[in-house]
Formats: structure tokens, sequence, C-alpha cells
């Protein structure tokens, strides 16, 4: 907790409520059921850029009629100038993988501190299309690569040549023209170090470069769709309809690389979760709301019934859980219009009502819902969204061997229940394949995987330190404790380091028998701001980002945090 | 060619692992070449060079042939060995491989002010960009003393380093050659058990 109230004490002049059981908040069911906010990434990339009007422009578009070539995006602000500079490939279907396996890909891209030149995009075109298997240098920050649908961007470019707009429903259905297979930052391949930039305003809170070429990427890909339309008709091709435009996203295929990042990040994992749970703390301190917040929560609440409806996906897990979201949306709306200036606190008492009744999609639906109204309140903790990860956090070696089994029971004590002996507990192993260098998840009982065994099941991890640690004098030290057993020092570095966070670690088994992968990675796409989470296995997922989100052309005139759901027919909105 | 030091902290970690350290020792051990590089010191020659001899050792922070410097130095900044109070005080370490990995570990205790004396060590360092390092600094085993300073040992960066530069290539290569070790090989199982297996993306 100390961490998180260091974070958040410039802002404690507005009330809270108690903070949520980390118990309750850190099961991977409910990371697993989160949603999008006003405090996700992307959301937050867009209202700095509208509110300190930066300026964008294309400085190069070179793309052959075969839609080959390389185009610039260029990003201004008050201090710095970006530059996205676009690859686009010709690329056999054969060839189309969205797997990190894959070797070549439709688009590909790199995000450029400041301007860049014909010499420098000389040198990328030679690293960049290649993607892991070129380099990039510290004067790039972000490498990534985007296959298209094909489907979607044949349709768009055929329609647009012949001078009409796509068809809505199959804008609908797929929502994006391309997506993104990786996205890749902070030193990576090269590219400049996060400390190299973290200090930026511009980039406050996680991830904002990654979300600035996404954002970039996805003004590309309509480009490109508008160019091809063009070289095929030049008499009858017209442009994309803004409002059909706006409801393209990018297509992000996410699998099992993703996945540890929760487990090893924990204190940004802590800055995320707390400033959450800030927020809803903050909401359900308010005394009474005033009309005004209550109508906008009403029509919000709808539109997000609204986009419930709209949200298709053939996993049957998560079929399930949409159908019972859109149940939970049916009681969220009464329970709106119920709603009323002279209600004492009524946020808590909304959110109590929905615990007892709601499922978890649902409950975390509402958390997320209940902030649109309070930017006022809840904008401000996204600066609190970051931590940097220490590689080797000091181990204090003279705490007690007693004391350790006492931190151990307080942190971990949520493993006692389970026995990891058994197979059922320990089924599952991460390791890092040799083929690809990405994380996987294997079967322990199946294959010989343990030698590879990643650190990432800290639950295990505690129980078998703590087995040794019981079979010590109580009064000797950690220290000596690790000298005798250097196997159990990442463990002992972590018990230390999460019991200063109170959301920092994941209390479930993350190498049991039913453990869902995709749970992890829900929780991290939602911070990002992703929507229309598309299971297709246990371990891998296509979401959508920026669907609804204003192009650079129209930031100017729109806001941002008003197209994350959609809009309603006319008529529809409550009185 | 040059590396960021994301890269290289990861790079450490996986060959110290791939060497056969614990994974709690392998942190230790990026912290400590990430600590080195940030201060324009050769990190990655002396992991090199102290891999090549620790490989199928179990690591101990002492023994006649030259102790671990990272397990050394973990028992020095876990509070585990009493350090001089006085100017006047040394701490006798013993033997030590490659020393110069043990560095940041003596550099970084309270109150910051704690050298170390090694051969191959200058009493003061200061930013050297490899240069200039004696090679049992970097390999082979010396014998180790830890006093108490008026200033720190190591001068800070006169600007942020954040890269390492193309003369480590011959280390990179070295190290990737342990981190692979931690690879599992690729069997037609863990190929279809990955992310989007048998799937199609021409959608």
């Amino acid at each position: 907790m100390a961490e998180h109230m260091d974070q958040t004490e410039q802002a404690a002049t507005v009330a809270e409520a108690p903070l949520r059981d980390p118990q309750t908040v850190m099961r991977l069911s409910r990371l697993g059921s989160f949603h999008q906010s006003r405090l996700s990434f992307m959301r937050v990339l867009l209202r700095r850029l509208k509110n300190e009007g930066w300026h964008f422009d294309r400085p190069v578009f070179d793309i052959d009629e075969r839609g080959v070539g390389v185009a610039t995006y260029r990003v201004s602000g008050p201090q710095n100038t970006y530059t996205l500079v676009a690859f686009a490939h010709e690329l056999d279907d054969s060839l189309r993988s969205d797997r990190v396996i894959a070797e070549a890909w439709d688009t590909t891209f790199t995000l450029c501190d400041g301007e860049v030149d014909a010499a420098q995009i000389e040198r990328l075109s030679a690293n960049v299309p290649k993607q892991e298997a070129g380099r990039v240098s510290d004067t790039e920050m972000v490498l990534s690569r985007a296959n298209k649908s094909v489907r979607l961007f044949k349709h768009v470019v055929d329609q647009l040549a012949a001078g009409a707009q796509p068809d809505a429903t199959m804008i609908d259905e797929v929502g994006y023209l391309v997506r993104t297979t990786a996205v890749y930052g902070s030193g990576k391949f090269g590219a400049a170090d996060r400390v190299n930039w973290a200090t930026r305003p511009e980039f406050t809170g996680s991830f904002q470069p990654e979300m600035l070429a996404v954002w970039l990427i996805r003004t590309f890909s309509v480009d490109l769709a508008e160019h091809m339309a063009r070289v095929a008709a030049p008499a009858t091709a017209v442009r994309l309809d803004p409002e059909i435009r706006r409801k393209l996203g990018v297509g992000n295929s996410t699998g099992l690389g993703m996945a540890p990042f929760l487990i090893n990040h924990p204190r940004l994992i802590n800055s995320w979760i707390a400033a959450r749970e800030t927020a809803l703390a903050r909401l359900r301190a308010i005394e009474t709301a005033d009309d005004s917040k209550i109508r906008q929560f009403r029509l919000l609440a709808r539109r997000a019934a609204k986009n419930a409806n709209e949200w298709h996906v053939a996993d049957e897990r998560q079929k399930a859980k949409i159908e019972r979201l859109r149940d939970d949306f049916i009681w969220i709306v009464a329970r709106a219009d119920a709603l009323d200036t002279a209600d004492v606190t009524p946020w808590d008492s909304f959110y109590r009502e929905a615990e007892a009744t709601l499922s978890l999609e649902g409950q975390e639906a509402l958390v997320s819902l209940m902030m649109e109204p309070y930017g006022e309140i809840v904008d401000q903790l996204a600066a609190c969204m970051h931590a940097d990860e220490e590689l080797a956090h000091r181990i204090d070696g003279r705490a007690t061997v007693a004391d350790t089994i006492t931190n151990i029971d307080a942190q971990y004590g949520w493993t006692h229940g389970i026995d990891f002996e058994s197979d059922d507990a320990q089924a599952r192993v991460w390791y890092v394949s040799e083929e690809k260098l990405e994380p996987r998840l294997g079967e322990r009982f199946e294959e010989t995987l343990e030698p590879y065994e990643q650190p990432l099941s800290p639950g295990r991890d505690a129980a078998r330190m703590r087995r040794d640690l019981a079979a010590c004098d109580g009064e000797s030290s950690l220290g000596a404790f690790l000298l005798q057993h250097p196997e159990h020092r990442h463990m002992a570095r972590r018990l230390q380091q999460v019991s200063r966070l109170a959301y920092g670690e994941i209390r479930d088994n993350t190498i049991a028998a039913e453990m869902l992968p995709i749970d992890l990675l829900r929780c991290k796409l939602s911070f990002f701001g992703a929507t229309r989470f598309d299971p297709r296995s246990d371990r891998w997922l296509r979401i959508t980002m920026y669907k609804g989100a204003p192009f650079p052309d129209e930031l100017g005139e729109l806001d941002p945090d008003d197209l994350f759901y959609p809009q309603l027919a006319d008529g529809a909105a409550p009185q | 060619m040059s590396w960021s030091l994301g890269e290289t902290a990861a790079l450490a970690l996986k060959a110290a692992r791939g060497a056969g350290m614990s994974w709690g020792l392998a942190e230790e051990t990026a912290a400590s070449v990430v600590w080195l590089h940030s201060h324009g010191l050769p990190g990655i020659s002396a992991l090199c060079s102290y891999l090549g001899q620790y490989l199928g050792q179990t690591a101990a922070p002492q023994s006649p042939e030259g102790g671990c410097p990272i397990m050394t130095g973990c028992a020095l900044i876990d509070g585990m060995t009493d350090v001089p109070e006085t100017s006047s005080q040394t701490l006798d370490l013993g033997h030590v491989h490659a020393p110069l990995l043990l560095l940041p570990f003596v550099a970084r205790l309270e109150p910051g002010h704690y050298w170390l004396q090694a051969p191959g060590l200058p009493g003061t360092v200061s930013i050297t960009k490899g240069d200039g390092w004696q090679s049992h600094c970097l390999r082979g085993s010396g014998s180790c003393k830890v006093s108490l300073g008026n200033r720190p040992q190591v001068d800070p960066a006169l600007e942020t380093i954040t890269r390492i530069d193309g003369r480590f290539t011959c280390c990179v290569d070295r190290l990737n050659a342990y981190a692979y070790r931690t690879y599992a090989p690729a069997t037609g199982q863990s190929r279809m058990s990955g992310a989007g297996a048998g799937l199609t993306d021409n959608d």
C-alpha cells in the first residue's frame, strides 16, 4: 500500500471510500473481465494530443500502383516531434500469418523520435520489414507490423473505386482494415530504452509511444485503401465517409507472448490497478450526484448496453459471459433510471447492489462506466500509471526466517488450499521456445519442459520456499537461508517487493491445469483501451483498438472520450 | 550495431541462467552488468569471461580457487557480511572471480562510499568506456577487499549511457550462446500449442 500512497499523494484531496480488497480484485476471473475506461492508455493519449493541440501531417506518401512503398506520418507537440514510417509490401496469401513465427507481413512500421530524412528511411527500409530479424537504433521507439483483413480491405477498395461506400454490416463485423501482430517498444530489437523518453510529458503513464504508433497505423490503413481505390479507378474513386471511417479500428492478434507481462511487472501492474481502484473509491465516496451526471450516466449506460449487444464472438465461454453481460446491462440501465439527486452516496449503493447482483463482466463494465461522467476526479490518476521495474529489488537479508514465513502467509495465504504436489496444480510450464524465442505454455507431464521453466508461478514458488524455510531455525536470517538456497532468491525478492504493493500479485495459480491465459491478456489489453475481445482459443485472442476514435484530421473537432461507446440511433436516448 | 540496455539486461539474465545460475542470482547478475555499462564499464566482457569458468559449477561465495562475484556481492548487499565502519578497516573477501562484477554490489552499499580493492581495479574509477582495463579484473580471479572511502569510488557517468556499442559484439554472441540454453527445443507439440496454431489468417 505504501507505494500506492506515494504515487497518489498529490491528489489526495479527493475523498475516497476504502479500496477493494486485493483478494477480490486480483483474481484471474475478475482481471479477465476488465473493460476499457477513461484511464485506458489510448484514451489518455488522445486526450493529451487534443488538449495540447498537436499537429499532424503526412510528409511522404510514396506508394505505387501495386500498393508497395513507404509513407511517413508526422506528429508535433509543444516540445517534440515523432514520425511513423510505414512500409507497405506485397504479400502472398500463403505467407500471411498472425503468428509470431511469421517472417513477412502486409505492412511494417517504426515510430521514430523526431523528423526522418531520406537516409534514415533508407536505413529503416533494410531493417523494419524484417522485424525481429532486423535492427533499429535509439532514434526509433516502436517496431510493429500488421496484416490486412483481406476480405474487408478488398471490399473497401472495390466499393470506394466504384464511387460507393463500404457495407456497414461488413465494417461492423470485421472492424478493421489491418491488424497488428506485434507492437514492440522499450529497447526491443535495438530501439530506444524507455529511460530515454520516459520523462517526456507526452509519455506520462504507460505504453504511450506504442499507442501513438497504433493510432497512426490506423490512419495509414485507411490512406492505403483510399490510394488503391484511386489507382483502380481515378475517375470514380471516392474517399471513405468520416462516420464510416471512424468505425474502423486497428485489429490486433495477441497470444501467449504477452501473457507473462502481468507477472513480470508487479510494480507496474500495481500502479495500473491501484489507479483504477482509486477511481472507483472516489466515485463511491461522492455524496450526491447532480442531475447532469445522472443524465450522462443513463445515456452512457444505454450506449454501453448497445456495445454489448453488438459484441459477437465464436468462443463458447466468452459467448456465455457476453450473454450474461447483456442481462446485466438491463439491470444497470434500470438501476440508472432509478438514480436520484437525493440519493446519498449513490455510486456506492449502485456498486454494492451490482456486486450482489451482476456477473464479473457486468460488475467490471459498471466500474468503467461509472468513471465516465467524472473525468475531473478520474483522469488525473492516469499520471500514476507507471513504474520502473527494478531489475534486482534489494533483498533485506536481515529479516528472520520466522518473519519471512509470516510474510509469506500474509501475501500468499491464498495458496494454502492448493496441493502443489498434485498434477493438476502444476500441470503447466511457462517456457520460451527455441523456435521463436517467445513465451509458451506447455504440459509438464507430457513433455520434457521443466528444465526450461520460467519463474512465472509465484504461488507454487512461495509454497516451496515456505516449506524449506520451515525446516530452518526461525531466528536465523533470510540472507543466511539464501546463501544455502539460492534457488529461492527470486521468490524472496518477489515476496519483499509485493508485500509493499497492494495489487502487485495475481492471487491465482498460474500453472494450474484450468488456468486460462486469455484472462491475463484481457486484463492488459483493457488497460490499453481495447474493445471487442474475441478469444480464438484459451491462449490467444483478437481485439480492436481505437474503434470509434477520431482520426488525426478530426481530433480538433471531436471529443475522443465521447466516442468509445457506440452512438444510439435517433430517438433512443433517455429523456 | 549497438544494443539497448534493456536488451543487454535480458541477455545477461538469460545467459547467467543458461550457465546454471538460479533465476534470483541471474537477476543480480543482470543488474550488475547493467550498472557497469550505465557507468561506462565493460560489464558484459566480465560476465562473458566469468560464465566460461562458472559453467557446470555450483556457485559459492568463497572457494580456494576463487569465489563467485555474484554470490559474494549478494552476501554483501543482503547484510550477511560485516563491512568496515572506519577508513582504517578493510574487509577481506578472499579470491573472487571476475572482480569487476562485484564492483556494483560494493558501490551500492550504503552510504555509497565503499570501495572495492582488486587487482587491475584502479583506486578511483573514471569513465573509460571499456578501454584500459587490466585483463585480470575482467578475467581470472583476484584477491578482493572492501574499504570505506570518503567519496564514491566510481564517478557518476558524465552523460546517460544507454547503449552497448559494436566493440562488444563478440561478447554478445557468446552470451547469446549461453542464453540459448534456456530455450526449449521446438517440437511438433509445442508448435501446435502456440497461440493461433493451425488456423488461417486470410480473413
